[in-house]
């Protein structure tokens, strides 16, 4: 259902005008190359320059919740929304420790999913294809999230004339033409422009709507402003009050432990170790983009009381006070930010089913399961994602937490590869088996017991049943854990 | 083998981690309740500010880092 609408055609052109820029990227950035290895499609032949890397990361976390759901999150619960910066920094750190460390582990054991190291480490391909399943869960619900948004914002820019079914094919197809085409190529070259272009979008659109709000060409006089009329939105637990400082703390601890697989093949995609840590440690600059959106929230708190739906406020204020070419420039940034945040998932999930599941399942070979993996990204996209987001399910968002919820309960596959040589297979399984039960039962049933992420819950259960279980148990095979921490730990592994 | 947990090797390594750490209790409680208060300071709300200034916090500390790994690469260290 779309209530807002523009009348003018103006702001379609220029959204489906960067549908067509990114197309064209897309499918240029295979520049030749043969995309018939994983090596090359999955990870982009492990080739990526500093500045793609740190714009391939950058939007690549930067989804249309910036421009839709954080403006919301302002408009609805005040300064709350800026944890999102904050752990998007913290990331930027685990980043520069991990990051260089994945890459090394991919190119001298020739991992290119998240899910091949995990079942190298843990020398089981059972608990590698059980994580790439159960992290796809929530992968492909946040690519759904993102289509959706996508083709509410065609819908909204097209005045109703495009409804959501046709939004859904028409993004899906553009994303699975370039993506088919060029893999991790196209992936980095199209995040590199929607990134730049998410930056110009957003402080145009902020900037321009706090000089119609206040008539200063700044964000002063609109806090000012707030801090006289609602100063419950500029401190915790917010005007809602649902954001406690154990809400806060939680979840910034979660949300910073979660090890997505497109990041961990984002790593995987670098020049060089050292092309990661250069990026990682430019990536916090680019967390500006939040704050002139998030103002565009605040704004509404005054300018727009009544809004049924908090995550129309930037739209809304938008239709109602900015030109059309801005508007269109807002249509455009928004589906930038979901498309670039959409199609690592996709492209992720399509490599994990064939690299972590089909190929030890029926001993593919390597061409075979890259050119399994290309072929998969279809029938995800048209079986999977295209009917779930038009039929747009009122409890996605649940799936979605669940999912997200599980990627923090896989940390004792981490710990056992950057932190603790002496983590076992079956004490990593008794925490992730745990630790997700916990979260299920408190996302679900009781949702997060006494202010703290459900997510936080199943860490603690986790955590000390993966210690407990990895000392009573034995140990995978030293040579293994040498060769691993021969790289997390130089020096140090034969100690 | 000899099982181990992961841990800086030298002074400069613990002042990274400390960093690092220090960085990370900024953004949580009881850091955080130090500076909800409903007050401005360069036109931004306190938390709002704070938030950047982690931000900067963690871009500096990364780029010390950086310039850490560059000397003892160096031998320098």
């Amino acid at each position: 259902m779309i209530e807002l609408a523009t009348r003018s055609l103006m702001p379609l052109w220029i959204t489906l005008g960067y549908v067509a820029v990114a197309l064209v990227i897309g499918l240029r950035a295979r520049r030749g190359r043969v995309m018939d290895s994983l090596e090359e499609w999955g990870v982009a032949g492990r080739s990526m320059g500093g500045v793609t890397l740190y714009l391939l990361i950058a939007a690549g976390s930067i989804s249309a919740y910036t421009f839709m759901g954080a403006p919301g999150w302002a408009y609805s619960k005040g300064v709350a929304v800026f944890y999102v910066v904050i752990y998007l920094s913290y990331l930027a750190l685990v980043a520069w420790y991990c990051g260089p460390r994945v890459w090394e582990f991919g190119r001298r054991f020739g991992h290119v999913t998240q899910g091949a190291a995990i079942a190298d480490r843990y020398q089981s391909p059972l608990l590698g294809g059980l994580a790439a399943l159960v992290m796809s869960i929530g992968s492909l619900a946040y690519a759904v999230l993102q289509t959706m948004g996508s083709a509410y914002i065609l819908a909204v820019m097209s005045g109703g004339r495009i409804p959501v079914w046709a939004g859904v094919i028409l993004i899906l197809a553009a994303m699975a033409l370039y993506l088919y085409v060029s893999g991790q190529h196209a992936i980095g070259l199209t995040n590199a422009f929607q990134g730049v272009l998410m930056l110009v979008v957003a402080w145009s659109v902020g900037l321009w709507s706090a000089h119609t709000a206040s008539g200063e060409l700044g964000f002063g006089a609109i806090f000012a402003r707030l801090q006289a009329e609602r100063p419950d939105f500029l401190t915790l637990p917010g005007a809602g009050g649902d954001m406690s400082f154990a809400f806060w703390t939680t979840s910034i601890i979660v949300s910073m432990l979660s090890f997505m697989p497109p990041v961990w093949s984002q790593w995987m995609s670098a020049r060089s170790a050292d092309t990661i840590r250069r990026s990682a440690t430019w990536l916090p600059t680019y967390y500006i983009v939040v704050l002139p959106m998030v103002v565009v929230g605040f704004i509404g708190i005054l300018a727009l009381p009544q809004l049924e739906r908090a995550d129309t406020v930037a739209l809304s204020y938008a239709l109602g006070h900015l030109p059309v070419w801005l508007v269109g420039l807002l249509g455009a940034g928004t589906l930038a930010a979901a498309m670039s945040s959409c199609e690592p998932f996709l492209h992720s999930v399509a490599m994990a089913y064939a690299r972590d599941i089909a190929q030890p399942l029926w001993r593919l070979s390597d061409s075979a399961t890259a050119r399994l993996a290309r072929r998969l990204l279809i029938p995800i996209m048209a079986l999977i994602v295209a009917p779930v987001a038009i039929s747009e399910p009122s409890n996605l968002v649940m799936i979605l937490l669940v999912g997200l919820g599980f990627a923090t309960q896989v940390l004792p596959a981490f710990i056992g590869m950057f932190v603790w040589t002496r983590a076992s297979t079956p004490g990593v399984i008794a925490g992730i088996v745990a630790g997700f039960c916990v979260t299920l039962a408190f996302t679900l049933i009781w949702r997060n017991p006494l202010g703290v992420h459900a997510g936080f819950w199943g860490l603690l259960v986790n955590l000390p049943l993966f210690v407990g279980v990895s000392l009573l148990t034995r140990p995978v095979r030293d040579d293994v854990v040498e060769r691993f921490f021969a790289i997390s730990a130089p020096g140090r592994s034969r100690a | 083998m000899k099982h181990f947990v992961v841990r800086p090797r030298s002074a400069a390594g613990w002042g990274l981690l400390l960093l690092f750490l220090g960085l990370i209790g900024m953004g949580l409680w009881p850091v955080v309740a130090g500076v909800n208060r409903a007050r401005l300071a360069f036109g931004l709300p306190w938390l709002a500010l704070w938030a950047y200034a982690i931000v900067a916090g963690c871009w500096l500390a990364m780029l010390v880092g950086n310039r850490w790994l560059a000397r003892r690469a160096g031998g320098d260290d």
